[in-house]
C-alpha cells in the first residue's frame, strides 16, 4: 500500500477538472429539477395528476417503482423519477474513473513506470477506489444538502437518503469496475463488461418492477431504489451494495495478485492472419468497424419499439381524461383529444431522437479516425477524401433509416397485436418513419461541422441534444415556442396525431442536402488536422 | 535521370507557426534519399504536403508528374507511406490491416506479403490493440514493402524496432534499391541514413539547410586525427584548419577541415609517425555542427527559440 497518498493526490490532480464537472452536472441537474417542482405543480391535484401520469409498467421498467403514490409529494417525485437516472450516472462516472486509472494506465504502461518506482503492488487500486468513494460521498452528501437547501418540503432526512443511496450505488459500480479491470485487458473491454452488468442488472430490474414480482430486488439498482427516499426511508437496503462492495474490492486485490501487470485474467483470441475478400471493398473495412454498434443499437432499438409499442394502448385509455396530460402533450404541439395518438407521436420521436444519436456517431467517428492519424492512413492509398468520408455518410445514412424502421416495426406490431387492428400497423410505422428526413439532417449537419470546423465537432450532437432537451425538459419549464423551433424535430407534423404533411420533411431534405454539400466540399478542400 | 519528387520554395503555416519557409528537395528516381531534421524541424509537414493530406501556402510541389494536391488518388496507386507512429484499428488483427492497406492501394504481392511477415518475425494474428509501438511499425513496414508501387514515402519507419529489425529493414530497403524503387526516408538516426542514402537533404526549422550526396556534404565537416609522433606535435597546432588540438603524453589528437587534411598529413609525417588513426566525417558531426552552433546562437535569440517550437 506505500505510495497509496501519493498516488491519490496524483488523481485527484488529474482528475481536477473532471471532478468538479461531473459533480457540477450531478448537482445541478438533481437540484435544478426539484427547484421547478414548485411551479410545475402547484397544487396537490397537480402532484397526483402526475402520480397517476407515472403510474404504468413502461414508466416503472425504466426509473423504477412508484413510491408514495397515495400522497405524491415533492420528496416521493424524486425518489420515484429522479432516483433511477441518477444512479446511473454514478454509476457510469465510478466506472469510467476506475477504469482510467487502472486498466489504461496499464494499457499505456505508465502503470509499470510507477509500479517500478516505490509503490506497493495494491497502491494504484487503494488510491483510486478511496479517490471513487470520496467523490461518490461527496456528491451525495452535496446532493443531500443542495436539496433541502433549495426545496424545504424535502426533510433533510430524506435528503441523506436520497444522497446515501446515489453514493452507495457509484462505490459498488466503482468496484465491480476493479473487478472488471482484471479480467479484461483493454480499457474498452473493462468498461464495456461493467457497463453491460450495470444496464443488464437494471433491466432485470426494470422487468421485476414492470411485472412487480421479486426481480425487483435485483442488485444493485433494485435495493437502492427500495430504499424510497423521503417516503420510507430505508437504510437497510442500502447495506446490499455495501456488501456487495466489501466482497468485491477485496476479490479485486486478490485478482490482481494472480495476474501480471499489463496482463488480464482472460488472455486476448488471436484472430485471421489474412483480411477477408470483402474488407478491401467499399464498406468493407467500415462496416467491419460499425458492426458491433449497428448490432448492439439494431437490438435495442427494436427491443425499446416493442415494449413501448405494448402498452401505448393501456396508457392512452387510462390517462384519457388528465389535464397535466393534455398541458404536456399541448405543449409538444399535439392534439389532445386523441391522446393515444398524441402518445403514439411523442414516443416516434422520441425514438428518432435516440436513433439520431446513433446516425450522429456514424460521422463524428471520422474526426477520432482523423485525430488518431489512422485517416492518415486510408487517405495515403487510392482512397479519395470524398470516397473515405462518403462511405460513412452513407453508411449513417442507410442505417440509421434502417434501425428507425427496425424500431418501427416493433413499436407497430405490438401496437396493432395489442389493439387487434392491422391499420394500426401501418399507422404507427408511418409515424416512426415519418422522422427519417430529420434523423437525415443531424447526420448533414455533423458531414458539415466535419467538413468545415473539425476542431468543434461536438456541434454535430445539437440535433439529438436539443431535441431530448426540447422534448423531455421543454414543456416542463414552459419553453417559448420559438425555442422550440430551433430543433429541426420540431418541423417533423406529428403524425398521426395532425395530418401528414410532405412540405417540411421534403424542405428538410434539401437542407440536409445542402450540408452535405457543403460538407463534402470543406472535406475535399481543408487540410487533415491532427488536434 | 527524371526527378521523383520536385518541391521549390515550399511554405506552410498553421496559424502564426511557419512549419516550413520556402523549402526546397529534390528526389531522383531511382535514389534513396535521405531526409535528415531533428524532431519538429518540418519533415512530417513535408511529407504530408507530398501526401496531399496538408495543402501547400504557396511553393511548387511534384511528385511523380503530378499534383500531390490535385491528383492525390492517382498518385497514391503508385506509392506507398510509412508514418512514423502507425495507428491501427484495434480491433483488426496485423494481417487483416496489412491487407487492408495493401489492397486500398491497389493490391499487394502475396509471396512477399509472406515473405516479409517471416522476416520481420510479425504474428498477423494478433489484434492490433495488443502491438507494441515496433509490431505497428512492422505491419506499415510489410504493406508498403509488399505493395507493387515505385516510391516509398518513410518518415522515421524504424522508430520502436529493436536492432535486429532494424538491420533487417535496411536490408529490404537495398533490395527495393536494387528493384529500382525510389524511396524518401525521413529519419533522425544519422548511421542509418550513412548506410542507406545516396543523397540526404537536411532540414532545420523548416528550411533546408543542406543537400546533396554524401561525398559533398563530407567536404563541410572535418576528419578526426588521433596520432603518436617521436617529435613533439605541439607545431601541428599552429596549422590553418585545426580544430580541438590536444597534446597529451606524446599522443595528438585533432580535427582538420577536409580542404586543409593534405597539408596536416604532410606535417604530421614529418614528425615521424608511430601510429595513426583517422575516422572519416560522420554525417553525426555534420549535424552537430549546422545544429550545436546554431542552436547556440538560437539560446541568444529567445524568439528562435519559440520558432523552434
Amino acid at each position: 500500500m506505500t505510495g497509496s497518498w501519493t498516488l491519490l493526490r496524483f488523481i485527484l490532480r488529474r482528475d481536477r477538472v473532471r471532478i468538479p464537472i461531473w459533480i457540477l452536472a450531478i448537482l445541478i441537474t438533481v437540484v435544478g429539477t426539484a427547484s421547478i417542482f414548485p411551479d410545475t405543480y402547484p397544487s396537490d391535484a397537480d402532484r397526483q395528476a402526475r402520480a397517476t401520469l407515472m403510474e404504468n409498467p413502461a414508466m416503472r421498467m425504466m426509473l423504477g417503482p412508484l413510491q408514495g403514490a397515495e400522497d405524491y409529494t415533492f420528496g416521493a417525485m424524486m425518489a420515484s423519477e429522479m432516483l433511477g437516472m441518477m444512479m446511473i450516472v454514478v454509476s457510469l462516472m465510478s466506472i469510467f474513473m476506475v477504469v482510467r486509472h487502472t486498466r489504461a494506465e496499464e494499457e499505456t504502461g505508465r502503470a509499470e513506470l510507477v509500479r517500478s518506482s516505490v509503490t506497493g503492488r495494491y497502491a494504484g487500486m487503494t488510491a483510486v477506489i478511496v479517490a471513487v468513494a470520496g467523490l461518490n460521498l461527496l456528491i451525495g452528501l452535496l446532493t443531500a444538502v443542495g436539496l433541502t437547501a433549495t426545496l424545504p418540503e424535502l426533510d433533510l432526512t430524506g435528503s441523506l437518503v436520497f444522497g446515501a443511496a446515489l453514493a452507495v450505488t457509484g462505490i459498488s459500480f466503482g468496484a465491480i469496475a476493479l473487478v472488471s479491470v482484471q479480467i479484461n485487458e483493454f480499457s474498452r473491454s473493462a468498461s464495456g463488461m461493467a457497463v453491460a452488468i450495470m444496464i443488464g442488472t437494471y433491466v432485470v430490474r426494470g422487468f421485476g418492477d414492470m411485472l412487480e414480482n421479486w426481480l425487483m430486488w435485483a442488485p444493485i439498482s433494485g435495493p437502492v431504489l427500495q430504499s424510497a427516499p423521503y417516503v420510507d426511508n430505508l437504510l437497510w437496503p442500502l447495506l446490499i451494495p455495501i456488501a456487495i462492495a466489501g466482497v468485491l474490492i477485496p476479490l479485486a486485490f486478490w485478482l490482481s495478485d494472480q495476474r501480471d501487470v499489463a496482463a488480464a485474467l482472460r488472455p486476448p483470441r488471436p484472430g485471421p492472419a489474412t483480411a477477408s475478400p470483402r474488407l478491401g471493398m467499399p464498406f468493407g473495412l467500415l462496416f467491419r468497424l460499425q458492426r458491433g454498434s449497428l448490432l448492439s443499437w439494431g437490438i435495442g432499438l427494436l427491443l425499446f419499439g416493442m415494449a413501448y409499442g405494448s402498452v401505448v394502448n393501456e396508457v392512452g385509455e387510462q390517462y384519457a381524461d388528465n389535464p397535466m396530460v393534455s398541458e404536456y402533450f399541448a405543449a409538444l404541439g399535439l392534439d389532445v383529444g386523441e391522446l393515444t395518438e398524441s402518445i403514439v407521436a411523442m414516443i416516434a420521436m422520441f425514438m428518432a431522437l435516440l436513433v439520431s444519436v446513433y446516425a450522429v456517431g456514424t460521422v463524428t467517428r471520422l474526426r477520432g479516425e482523423e485525430t488518431s492519424l489512422r485517416a492518415e492512413n486510408i487517405l495515403a492509398t487510392a482512397v479519395s477524401r470524398i470516397r473515405w468520408a462518403g462511405e460513412s455518410m452513407v453508411f449513417g445514412i442507410v442505417t440509421s433509416t434502417f434501425i428507425l424502421g427496425l424500431t418501427g416495426v416493433g413499436a407497430a406490431t405490438f401496437f396493432a397485436l395489442d389493439s387487434g387492428s392491422s391499420s394500426d400497423f401501418w399507422m404507427v410505422l408511418g409515424a416512426v418513419m415519418n422522422y427519417a428526413p430529420a434523423i437525415w439532417l443531424a447526420v448533414a449537419l455533423a458531414v458539415a461541422v466535419f467538413g468545415i470546423i473539425p476542431q468543434a465537432m461536438s456541434l454535430a450532437w445539437f440535433v439529438p441534444a436539443y431535441g431530448f432537451f426540447a422534448l423531455m425538459i421543454g414543456p416542463l419549464l414552459g419553453l417559448p415556442g420559438w425555442l422550440y423551433n430551433i430543433s429541426p424535430f420540431e418541423y417533423v407534423p406529428r403524425v398521426p396525431s395532425v395530418d401528414f404533411d410532405p412540405v417540411p420533411l421534403a424542405v428538410m431534405t434539401v437542407i440536409a442536402l445542402g450540408l452535405i454539400l457543403a460538407g463534402l466540399i470543406g472535406i475535399r478542400r481543408r487540410d487533415l488536422s491532427f488536434v | 535521370m527524371t526527378t521523383a519528387i520536385s518541391i521549390d520554395n515550399l511554405v506552410k503555416t498553421f496559424g502564426a507557426v511557419r512549419a516550413l519557409d520556402s523549402f526546397t528537395m529534390h528526389v531522383q528516381t531511382g535514389e534513396v534519399h535521405g531526409f535528415l531534421g531533428p524532431n519538429g524541424a518540418g519533415k512530417s509537414t513535408a511529407i504530408r504536403v507530398l501526401l496531399g493530406l496538408l495543402r501547400a501556402d504557396s511553393g511548387d510541389v511534384t511528385l511523380l508528374g503530378g499534383d500531390p494536391w490535385q491528383d492525390a488518388v492517382e498518385l497514391h496507386r503508385r506509392l506507398a507511406y510509412v508514418p512514423g507512429d502507425v495507428s491501427l484499428w484495434p480491433e483488426l488483427t496485423g494481417g487483416e490491416a496489412i491487407d487492408i492497406l495493401g489492397r486500398l492501394r491497389g493490391g499487394l504481392d502475396e509471396a512477399k506479403r509472406a515473405r516479409l511477415i517471416e522476416r520481420f518475425d510479425l504474428d498477423p494474428t494478433k489484434k492490433a490493440r495488443t502491438y507494441s509501438k515496433g509490431n505497428r511499425q512492422k505491419v506499415a513496414i510489410v504493406a508498403a514493402l509488399a505493395s507493387d508501387v515505385e516510391l516509398l514515402i518513410m518518415d522515421e519507419p524504424t522508430a520502436g524496432l529493436d536492432p535486429l529489425m532494424e538491420i533487417i529493414f535496411q536490408e529490404c530497403i537495398k533490395e527495393e534499391q536494387k528493384a529500382g524503387k525510389t524511396i524518401l526516408l525521413s529519419s533522425h538516426l544519422l548511421y542509418q541514413v550513412e548506410i542507406l542514402c545516396d543523397r540526404v537533404t537536411i532540414i532545420r526549422q523548416g528550411t533546408d539547410v543542406e543537400s546533396g550526396t554524401l561525398d559533398e556534404l563530407r567536404h563541410l565537416t572535418r576528419t578526426s586525427i588521433t596520432a603518436e609522433t617521436r617529435e613533439d606535435a605541439g607545431v601541428l597546432a599552429e596549422l590553418p584548419g585545426i580544430h580541438d588540438f590536444v597534446l597529451d603524453n606524446g599522443q595528438v589528437h585533432f580535427d582538420v577541415d577536409t580542404d586543409q587534411i593534405d597539408q596536416a598529413i604532410r606535417e604530421i609525417s614529418s614528425l615521424g609517425v608511430r601510429n595513426l588513426i583517422s575516422r572519416p566525417p560522420t554525417l553525426e558531426q555534420l549535424f552537430m555542427r549546422h545544429y550545436g552552433e546554431e542552436l547556440t546562437e538560437a539560446e541568444r535569440a529567445p524568439e528562435e527559440v519559440e520558432a523552434v517550437r
